[in-house]
């Protein structure tokens, strides 16, 4: 029967009009904020899951503030410093597409190398390797596969290398689309074709890369390096992590921005709200107090009423900003974040969330929305009734 | 029984109500009348405890309700008084049912017998045939008797009614002075005020404002 928490919701049915346009502007907003939290929180797992099963030191050769390519041979040397489990070489560049002004990234991978094999494995690729062999192939990331879609190339692409040499290659396989976030763009194909397309000498590679037995040797492996080679950089696991942090709190400053506009836009809507408790508003709260309900009940019941809403709103628009971004791949929102790709990327996100997102997502509308309740509620509660019913 | 001692009130430093005293013993029915604008209304607030006296008191079996807190006030209202008021104060977008349940909510009652105390509430007010109408579609002379229910489903030991006929034909009419005579006889108060010659056989005693005299 009748109780309490049946009146207030009884009240909010009856107001449901003038309650709507709050649930859906806060709706939206808790969308919007829970939308950029997932799919920061979303990339940023992607990334450092992908970061871990990379190497722990990468060397470039570095002359005259360019990197350039560095001798094949230096993998042997590396692999009889002490402390190096494992050094491979690695063949990378960028093939550029003159007329439509697109590159693409061709990775070269000795497919005997457990490195690269590792790479394939985090690809979520699986090759039989004989066949692949067969004939010059390779493995085209989404976003390169729709772009030679585009003009044709179901089978196999015609690449020039730098001295306008044709070299065909076959399309083997597609990377899926959950690895667009690093793949769209990317070819894999056999070390010494991808160096003939790059321009790359046989006896050179991109750069090396080094696993370390005993991560507590890493500081003494990088002095060795730096000691044998004196014209090499050398990359820790570490620094790529440092680089991607800094790139995540550059995007992060860019979304403040808009967290910010979001909270004020929230604010301003509360602010309204605070000033505009209507005259029926005010009506229905003398009418309960002259009937014997005390301000403390009155208060109990708007608590009730607006949790109601501020709680569907939050629910509502984190489900969304869940379909939004981890089903229907966040469109808008992820040019923002991947607005440097030149392939159209089809990257798909983990879903992934985290509790403290939610806590804050949380923490930040439900508790100044309920406030902009008690309030102005406790303003009324220090005039007296007749106020308003004389 | 209900002392009011030395009450004033004064709004904007305009003295509305000027020392009023008088006393209303158990089973009375009292009236309070004036011209309009004489502060009959504003009179009526202060012992339904809407509102608090610049100085004086109001004390019911001795307890003195002008200096009561909020929250007793409140306890206060929901137990003692029922107050019929002039313009339907009502909530509007709920039935009428709902509007008697909005004061018995505070009673903690059963299922059945606050459905029955509401039913009686209807009946006696003359309005239990729309009791499932929104207060919004009812007629004038309806939402008063909506008022009127509102203020006995409770059974308050105080019946304070400021014009409680104004809307009312005189068929309804007689229907609250059949509450107002079974107030009396349940030895209750009842304090009105009003125009009304109609009701003026209820009369035991009254005051006069402007006049202060009791008759």
């Amino acid at each position: 029967m009748l109780n309490r928490f049946y009146f207030a919701l009884l009240l909010l049915y009856k107001h449901k009009k003038e309650h709507s346009s709050v649930f859906i502007i806060s709706t939206f907003l808790v969308f919007l904020v829970s939308s950029v939290l997932f799919l920061s929180s979303s990339m940023k797992r992607d990334l450092f899951a992908t970061l871990e099963s990379q190497a722990d030191i990468t060397v470039q050769k570095y002359i005259g503030g360019r990197v350039v390519n560095l001798p094949e041979q230096w993998v042997d040397e590396f692999l009889e410093l002490p402390g190096v489990s494992s050094a491979s070489a690695r063949v990378y560049g960028e093939y550029y597409y003159e007329t439509k002004e697109r590159h693409f990234f061709i990775v070269g991978i000795d497919f005997f190398d457990e490195n690269a094999l590792k790479l394939l494995d985090d690809l979520g690729i699986k090759i039989d390797i004989d066949k692949f062999l067969e004939r010059d192939s390779m493995i085209i990331g989404s976003g390169v596969k729709e772009f030679f879609d585009t003009f044709e190339y179901k089978k196999y692409y015609i690449f020039r290398n730098p001295q306008r040499e044709k070299r065909k290659v076959y399309i083997y396989d597609s990377l899926p689309s959950e690895g667009d976030l690093v793949g769209s763009d990317l070819i894999l194909m056999e070390k010494d074709v991808a160096k003939e397309i790059l321009g790359i000498d046989a006896e050179s590679v991109s750069d090396i890369v080094l696993n370390i037995a005993n991560k507590d040797e890493l500081q003494t492996i990088e002095n060795k390096l730096a000691i044998s080679h004196f014209d090499t950089r050398i990359i820790t696991k570490q620094d790529i992590k440092n680089n991607y942090t800094n790139l995540f709190n550059y995007k992060g400053g860019v979304f403040l921005s808009l967290y910010v506009v979001v909270i004020v836009t929230f604010l301003l809507v509360l602010f309204q709200r605070y000033l505009s408790i209507s005259e029926n508003g005010v009506k229905e709260v003398a009418i309960l107090r002259s009937i014997g309900w005390t301000i403390e009940r009155i208060i109990a019941m708007k608590l009730i009423q607006n949790g109601v809403i501020i709680v569907w709103a939050y629910l509502l628009g984190v489900i969304l900003a869940y379909f939004y971004v981890f089903v229907f791949g966040a469109p808008l929102l992820k040019q923002i974040f991947l607005g440097g790709a030149n392939l159209q990327n089809m990257t798909s996100f983990t879903p992934y969330i985290t509790f403290s997102d939610l806590f804050l997502i949380f923490l930040f509308f439900v508790v100044p929305f309920l406030l902009s309740i008690i309030i102005p509620l406790w303003k009324l509660s220090v005039s007296e009734p007749s106020e308003v019913l004389r | 029984m209900m002392v009011l001692k030395d009450v004033c009130k004064e709004f904007h430093q305009e003295r509305v109500l000027d020392e009023i005293n008088f006393e209303v013993k158990k089973g009375t029915v009292f009236f309070i009348k004036g011209e309009s604008g004489s502060g009959k209304s504003t009179l009526l607030h202060i012992i339904a405890a809407l509102m608090k006296p610049t100085s004086g008191y109001v004390s019911i079996d001795g307890i003195n309700i002008s200096q009561l807190t909020d929250t007793h006030l409140a306890t206060y209202r929901a137990n003692q008084i029922g107050y019929i008021t002039q313009n339907f104060y009502l909530l509007e977008e709920l039935n009428v049912i709902q509007n008697l349940e909005a004061a018995l909510v505070l009673h903690n009652l059963q299922p059945l017998q606050q459905k029955q105390k509401i039913e009686q509430a209807l009946k006696a007010a003359n309005i239990w045939h729309k009791r499932d109408a929104e207060v919004a579609t009812l007629s004038g002379g309806e939402k008063q008797r909506c008022v009127i229910a509102r203020a006995i489903v409770h059974q308050p030991d105080i019946l304070v009614c400021d014009e409680p006929t104004a809307n009312l034909d005189k068929g309804n009419g007689e229907f609250f002075k059949e509450i107002v005579r079974s107030f009396k006889e349940q030895n209750k108060i009842v304090i009105l005020a009003t125009h009304d010659s109609f009701l003026s056989d209820l009369e035991d005693e009254g005051i006069v404002l402007g006049e202060n005299v009791l008759k």
